[in-house]
């Protein structure tokens, strides 16, 4: 054994096994044996040296067993002579061995020069090439399909630019690699589509969400579990709940947010047969597959209650499957404000015409009975005056005229009502006007309301209307009264203002004068100082439907500024209203009535020629017979037309017109100014019922002329027209 | 050169190639990158099959050595 370990020193064994298993672990390894390419006699020597052992101890192969025991005795470690025939025969077993474990590089030589072995060495050699081209083909496709294995696998890990080699000589492997690197193309082609798609995807839901977020209305989106899967900007604004804290929640957590209540909402009830919930919704209803609602938010929070209108909708996929709902919400609580507002509004416009109706109907039936009172009133008189002071019957007359004057103050409150009465501007105290009406003041404001009035100066004088200045006074007295449900005290006080433009208390766009203050205060509830600048806003008012027309205030904000005067109210809730007038003040002094009324009739006759147009039959006679009493030539027009005719037929001779204002076709204005024409200064009187159109333009007569307000009284009619006439008789 | 614990062996001694390569493909998925494998084998192209396994799937070879008892010892880092 010493001997094989030196002449084959490749072969090395370890010193701690057994020579037996150094032997075997040789034998069974043919590797061990070919790594050191021995030479080819020694190492055929040592194998069947070994060989002996081994197949000694398998007991087959008995052939090779005798060959080796005549080569070598094992336990001397000797080598015997053997022939080169021996030796070729173990050479080409080593061949073959090496072969069958697959060694590409095995060779046969041989030592005997034997024809008949000669011959086996091509033949030997040729199934060895072949052996090694089959050995290298097996192997370049095993190592071909590890690689390929190994592409599959780094694709497979999620690299897809993993690629195959294709260029190995094994066409198999070759195509197994183009065919792998056309399907991972195929792939990324289609992971690359994919990601386009997802890409667009999230464009898409990104363009969505902005959409959403951008909607003025609440709204917010639940998937097919009713899940939230969006909720935009106005409803985190409209519940104070946030995006972030109901995303992907279900179980009603939109209700709870809007109501306060896990209930189904509206959205719940898209695709449902179930019916409407009408107990939670008002004006609920189904438009094809969209349910339109209106609720009420409760208060929630620092969230004030609101009104709300609701649409809800399905969403739908390709195949037309519910795959969600949207419900989006729209506060409508200034519109429902505007809405009662309105109604409000056309509750007192309705109001208001009704009014305005029963006022033209009260105009209408005071002007023909002033036109029937002044022919009461007028044949009175004449009857009077004919039967002389001294007659039985003049009581009985007086009370005809007593009792016909108190019929016609009465149609005078109708007018005013109406607002048909033409201003009449006369002079007149304002104390006296407020003291006249203190007794009528206290009896309406009864006994809760203390009515005191300062009247501050004496002498207060005005040139404006009587009637409109009681207005005036009345409608502050009634609002007033209004303001103090339980009582209270009601102030008027009349001080003289002299602005001079600069006062603190006195409105900035008052021009420097001397102005009449007229205050009128109350203890009452006060107005909202929202609301002080409208209150003097026509139909504004914060009364109950039908205790207020809304037109009060507006009235004495018109009446002041038609006498050109200012008004202006400071007020405070809860401690009361401050309404201050101021009035110019007038610089002449009052006229004495009583002067007038000592004039008699006889001092009042004259023979001139009136020219009296009259379309009322029994007021153009008694007009006719009281001229015609006092001395005067009276010349009878029907209307504005025959008024023209007679002024063209007997023009020169007509030294008075006495006009009716409102007759029928032309009336008395027009019918002046065309006799103007021809004679221009020609004086008139006009006599009124009520104002028309043309009077209410500028709230009083055009020009200069003389008005008398029917039922104009005998004495006072004779007087104006001795007047204009120029004067008493000599 | 001793193995440590952490290493992972494939022992194909007495495969026949190329039944080695194979199996090392095999056992390839399970390798985690950086991780160390020794293949002992046994065959004669051995060497030559595990040198162009390692080069035709980029693998390092780090050691190629035989042991004195017929095998071969490969370490391939993945």
């Amino acid at each position: 054994m010493d001997k094989i370990g030196q002449n084959y020193p490749s072969c090395v064994l370890s010193e701690n096994v057994s020579e037996d298993c150094a032997y075997d672990q040789y034998l069974s390894n043919p590797l061990a044996r070919c790594a050191g390419k021995p030479p080819v006699e020694s190492l055929l020597l040592h194998s069947l040296c070994l060989d002996c052992d081994l197949l000694h101890k398998h007991g087959d192969r008995k052939h090779f067993a005798k060959i080796a025991s005549s080569l070598a005795d094992s336990h001397s470690g000797s080598v015997k002579s053997s022939t080169a025939l021996d030796i070729d025969c173990m050479a080409i077993k080593e061949m073959l061995e090496r072969l069958s474990i697959g060694d590409p590089d095995a060779r046969l030589i041989l030592r005997e020069d034997s024809e008949r072995l000669r011959q086996l060495v091509p033949l030997m050699n040729h199934v060895a090439d072949f052996m090694k081209d089959l050995i290298e083909e097996s192997h370049e496709t095993a190592i071909g399909l590890c690689e390929h294995y190994g592409t599959l696998l780094a694709q497979a890990g999620g690299d897809p630019d993993a690629c195959a080699s294709i260029d190995s000589p094994i066409e198999l492997i070759a195509k197994l690699g183009e065919l792998i690197n056309s399907q991972s193309k195929t792939f990324r082609d289609v992971i690359t589509r994919q990601k386009d798609q997802e890409h667009q995807l999230q464009s898409i839901n990104q363009q969505l969400q902005a959409i959403i977020d951008f909607l003025p209305d609440a709204t917010f989106v639940v998937d097919a579990e009713h899940n939230v899967i969006a909720w935009n900007k106005a409803i985190e604004m409209m519940t104070g709940v946030t995006k972030e804290s109901v995303l992907g929640k279900g179980d009603y957590v939109y209700s709870m947010s809007l109501y306060g209540l896990r209930r189904p909402a509206l959205i719940d009830f898209i695709g449902s047969d179930e019916g409407l919930p009408e107990y939670n919704y008002v004006h609920i209803k189904r438009q094809g597959n969209t349910i339109i609602a209106e609720s009420f938010l409760p208060a929630i929070g620092d969230f004030e209650g609101r009104h709300i209108w609701i649409a809800a909708s399905p969403l739908l996929n390709l195949e037309g499957q519910q795959i969600g709902a949207i419900e989006s919400i729209r506060d409508i609580s200034d519109y429902k404000k505007v809405e009662r507002e309105r109604e409000l509004l056309q509750l007192q416009l309705h109001h208001a015409q009704k009014l305005d109706s029963i006022g033209k109907l009260a105009g209408g039936i005071a002007h023909e009975f002033n036109n029937i009172l002044a022919a009461i009133i007028g044949y009175a008189s004449i009857l009077e005056k004919r039967l002389g002071v001294d007659s039985p019957h003049q009581t009985a007359i007086r009370h005809i005229i007593n009792s016909s004057e108190k019929a016609a103050s009465l149609t005078r409150d109708m007018l005013t009502f109406s607002r048909k009465q033409v201003m009449s501007p006369e002079t007149f105290d304002l104390n006296t006007l407020i003291s006249d009406m203190m007794e009528m003041l206290c009896r309406l404001a009864g006994e809760n309301i203390q009515v005191e009035f300062d009247p501050g100066e004496q002498n207060m004088l005005l040139f404006a209307d009587y009637g409109q200045l009681q207005q005036v006074i009345l409608n502050l007295y009634n609002n007033a009264k209004d303001a103090m449900p339980r009582g209270g005290r009601l102030s008027i006080t009349t001080r003289r203002s002299n602005c001079k433009g600069q006062e603190p208390d006195v409105p900035p766009n008052i021009p420097p004068g001397s102005y009449l203050l007229l205050t009128i205060s109350d203890t009452g509830s006060g107005i909202d100082p929202g609301l002080v600048e409208r209150v003097f806003d026509p139909f504004f008012t914060t009364k109950e439907v039908g205790k207020g027309t809304g037109l009060g205030l507006s009235i004495v904000f018109g009446i002041i500024q038609q006498h050109k005067g200012h008004i202006t109210v400071t007020s405070k809730p809860g401690e009361g209203t401050v309404f201050s007038i101021w009035l110019p003040e007038f610089e002449g002094s009052q006229p004495k009535v009583e002067e007038q009324a000592v004039c008699t009739w006889r001092q009042n006759r004259g023979s001139e020629t009136i020219l009296v147009g009259e379309d009322n039959e029994d007021l153009r006679r008694m007009v006719v017979e009281l001229l015609q009493d006092v001395g005067y030539q009276v010349v009878e027009a029907r209307d504005g037309a025959e008024v023209i005719s007679a002024m063209k037929i007997s023009g020169e001779t007509i030294d008075l017109l006495l006009l009716d204002v409102i007759m029928p076709g032309m009336n008395g204005y027009e019918a002046l100014m065309e006799v103007r024409n021809q004679h221009p200064k020609i004086p008139c009187i006009f006599l009124s019922g009520y104002s028309n159109d043309i009077l209410q333009q500028n709230g009083s007569l055009p020009g200069s002329f003389e008005h008398l307000s029917k039922p104009i009284p005998p004495d006072r009619l004779i007087a104006a027209v001795r007047s204009a006439l120029g004067g008493h008789l000599a | 050169m001793p193995s440590s614990q952490s290493q992972r062996i494939l022992d194909a001694t007495g495969l026949k190639c190329p039944q080695p390569v194979l199996k090392l493909s095999v056992i390839s998925p399970d390798m985690k990158p950086g991780e160390i494998l020794e293949v002992i084998g046994d065959c004669p192209t051995f060497e030559k099959d595990i040198t162009a396994w390692c080069f035709r799937l980029k693998k390092t070879l780090l050691v190629m050595r035989e042991d004195g008892i017929y095998r071969r010892h490969a370490l391939i880092r993945f």
